[in-house]
């Protein structure tokens, strides 16, 4: 699957659909709690499953402003 | 996964339900239209001031402001730090949004009144460059929503900001600071302070990141170069493993403040409160000299008070 952090595009893996929390924590190192995602180009809740057919696309929360 | 009310996709999960965009945007209007009818945070009357940077949190407060409450005559004040390569980028988007949205745009800067920029102040400091900042920045939005007649300020802290001020003054052991916290700032009022007003405070920094792409707005996705440098980042990332392990965190921190904190402090403001005129500038203060000026004489700045 392609996930595009950014300005950065990242490849993995995945045998078998999986949770984006999990893919955020297990395979990025990333806390759920700080990103929203669109998967697809749609957004979608972190609880939503993802294959490895699926492009996502990750928006950090910002702080201020 | 699916919304809970009409099974159409869901785009976030928040207050225990999965939303469509449709209902989310929904929800999120309702939550703040029933903040400010709850604690009158907005009459028909009210002249407000928009504090908005151009960031994602300002600018929804200025998009859903316009949306909600078009009865009310609004100004929308931005203060320029003078920040490089960083606040001219929002500045940009804010100048083009406001102007789409037709409400009037005044932009002030801390060279103009202070005769450096934040870049320039810092240079010379060892210190969290936010807390100064901070401070400069309140005093500038205070003195120009006042000449320009506003009523009140509405500024686009968050829930999660707020979560992150209680532990930050908490850490600090500053009461002064914890008791001026709330939905609205300050709880001793004063003629020469516009009131200012939180109507996103219960709303989640991930609701509003969401209610801002799911509108299309768009900002620029730099982050200030100081952050990193705050106090702030660190309760921030710590408060953010917390939610992540026991969500809910940041909003049991703002319930316990409302429940708890707010009322022993309120009785405290009742007895103990004074509020002096500054000996240097005559802006309101606790304390003989205020905190502009302290800063305007330690950092060798232009008296812009005068």
């Amino acid at each position: 699957m392609i996930i595009k952090i950014k300005d950065k595009t990242k490849r993995i893996h995945l045998s078998k659909s999986k949770k984006i929390s999990e893919i955020l924590e297990e395979n990025l190192k990333i806390n759920p709690e700080i990103v929203i995602v669109k998967k697809n180009g749609i957004l979608v809740p972190i609880q939503d499953k993802a294959d490895n057919n699926s492009k996502l696309e990750l928006f950090y929360i910002i702080s201020g402003g | 996964m699916k919304c809970k009310k009409c099974k159409n996709p869901a785009i976030i999960f928040t207050n225990n339900s999965f939303l469509c965009k449709e209902h989310f945007n929904d929800y999120f209007e309702k939550k703040l239209k029933r903040l400010v009818k709850k604690h009158n945070l907005i009459t028909k009357k009210d002249k407000l001031a928009l504090a908005v940077s151009g960031g994602k949190d300002s600018l929804t407060l200025l998009f859903t402001i316009s949306k909600l409450y078009p009865e009310n005559e609004k100004i929308v004040i931005n203060i320029n730090e003078g920040i490089e390569d960083y606040r001219e980028h929002t500045i940009d988007v804010l100048k083009e949004f406001s102007k789409k949205l037709n409400i009037p745009y005044i932009s002030v800067s801390f060279k103009e009144e202070f005769g450096k920029t934040l870049d320039q102040i810092v240079k010379k400091i060892d210190t969290y460059p936010c807390s100064i900042c901070g401070v400069l920045r309140r005093y500038l939005l205070n003195k120009t929503a006042r000449k320009l007649d506003c009523t009140k300020i509405a500024t686009g802290h968050n829930l999660d900001d707020e979560a992150q001020s209680t532990l930050m003054n908490i850490f600090n052991s500053d009461i002064e600071r914890l008791e001026r916290m709330g939905f609205e700032s300050g709880i001793v009022r004063g003629e020469k302070f516009v009131r200012r007003i939180k109507p996103l405070r219960f709303h989640t920094e991930k609701e509003i990141v969401t209610y801002f792409l799911s509108n299309n707005l768009k900002t620029s996705t730099k982050e200030c170069p100081y952050s990193k440098k705050s106090f702030r980042l660190y309760v921030r990332t710590a408060l953010y493993e917390y939610e992540r392990k026991h969500p809910g965190t940041n909003k049991n921190i703002i319930n316990f403040y409302d429940k708890f904190i707010i009322t022993a402090l309120q009785k405290k403001q009742k007895t103990n409160t004074k509020l002096n005129e500054c000996q240097q500038c005559k802006e309101h203060t606790s304390t003989k000299i205020c905190k502009v000026c302290e800063l305007i004489k330690i950092l060798g700045l232009k008296n812009g008070t005068n």
